[in-house]
């Protein structure tokens, strides 16, 4: 049976990686990104490699974080996936948010903490809703959503984005509960500190990066594959019975004294 | 193209994303893209878009942090296309 996954921000760090892994294990991809000229090379790249393992891949260059182009790119879907498919995965890895200070010169302005929360947390609930409108999610089906550490360390310049993190796991608690009857599981993944472009627009990255490091029991950082890895896992058959949570993909990073 | 034209297309591009619209009729090089013209955050990606698709530019990653006026926009420009 044909099944798809829809990786919203797979050009790039653990969305790309995982876009990878799920083509390998057998899925056709859409991938949602959001990428200038420079970019586009890389983005090409990824779609031959995904094409050269025999699968399918469409790719929507878009900002999603305007509701009418996520309209927009959700009805694209709806007239790409032929009647007889669906979507059985929706992988949400966005990084769109701002990492300014809450209080002090240069901090977050109210814009700045909409946008963050509504782009990095609120969106899943919009795909969500966006899909299963159009009838295009599948039964049994898996919705995997990134979170980080951050959820509850207050990181320098990070507290939009923590903000946010609370949001999509509080979102994926409530939409694991709803969509139980349909046998579509929600979990979040709280993957270690992983140098990705996302993670260099961090103030301070390095000092996170190097702290992340001297914890990590196996004296390495997570990389995209790991979490892509656990992805892979999270949609497997046999993973049926999590549902609501936020799994941890670090390495023993964030218990480590 | 010269830069008066560049000038004028990038105001064209700016101002499908303006919520500010009194403050189009008045922009110079100086106007603030956010600021003045209430071009919001989320819409500053798309402006970004826009002017590579027009201007046939690649506009790198520390040209864009740099872009707060529309003078900041057209000398991106120019430079992106080696003037």
């Amino acid at each position: 049976m044909t099944r798809w996954a829809l990786v919203i921000g797979a050009s790039s760090g653990m969305g790309r990686a995982t876009a990878l892994k799920l083509a390998a294990d057998g899925y056709d991809i859409l991938g949602i990104h959001l990428d200038r000229r420079a970019a586009m090379p890389r983005v090409d790249a990824l779609r031959e490699e995904i094409e050269q393992m025999g699968r399918r891949i469409l790719l929507f260059n878009s900002n999603i974080a305007l509701g009418a182009n996520r309209k927009a790119v959700l009805d694209h879907i709806r007239d790409a996936v032929p009647m007889s498919e669906g979507i059985s995965v929706l992988v949400h890895s966005v990084a769109f948010g701002v990492t300014k200070p809450l209080v002090g010169p240069g901090s977050a302005s109210e814009e700045d903490l909409t946008v963050t929360c509504s782009v990095m947390g609120h969106d899943l609930v919009h795909w969500v809703r966006g899909l299963l409108e159009r009838n295009l999610f599948e039964s049994p089906g898996r919705i995997l959503a990134m979170t980080s550490e951050g959820d509850r360390r207050a990181w320098p310049s990070y507290g939009p984005v923590a903000a946010a993190k609370c949001i999509l796991e509080a979102h994926t608690r409530q939409l694991a509960v709803e969509l139980a009857s349909r046998k579509i599981t929600v979990n979040c993944i709280l993957a270690g500190v992983t140098d990705t472009p996302a993670l260099r627009v961090i103030p301070g990255h390095d000092e996170l990066a190097a702290a992340a490091l001297r914890r990590n029991p196996h004296g390495r950082l997570t990389t995209p594959q790991d979490v892509a890895n656990v992805v892979s896992l999270l949609c497997d058959s046999r993973s049926a019975w999590i549902t609501g949570s936020v799994v941890s993909c670090d390495g023993g990073e964030s218990v480590a004294g | 193209m010269q830069t008066n034209e560049t000038l004028n297309e990038v105001i064209t591009i700016i101002s499908k994303f303006a919520e500010r619209r009194e403050a189009v009729e008045r922009v110079d090089a100086s106007t603030r893209i956010l600021d003045d013209l209430g071009v919001s955050s989320l819409n500053f990606i798309d402006v970004v878009l826009e002017f590579e698709e027009k201007f046939n530019v690649s506009i790198s990653d520390e040209q864009l942090k740099g872009i707060s006026t529309i003078g900041d926009a057209v000398n991106a420009i120019a430079t992106a296309q080696g003037r």
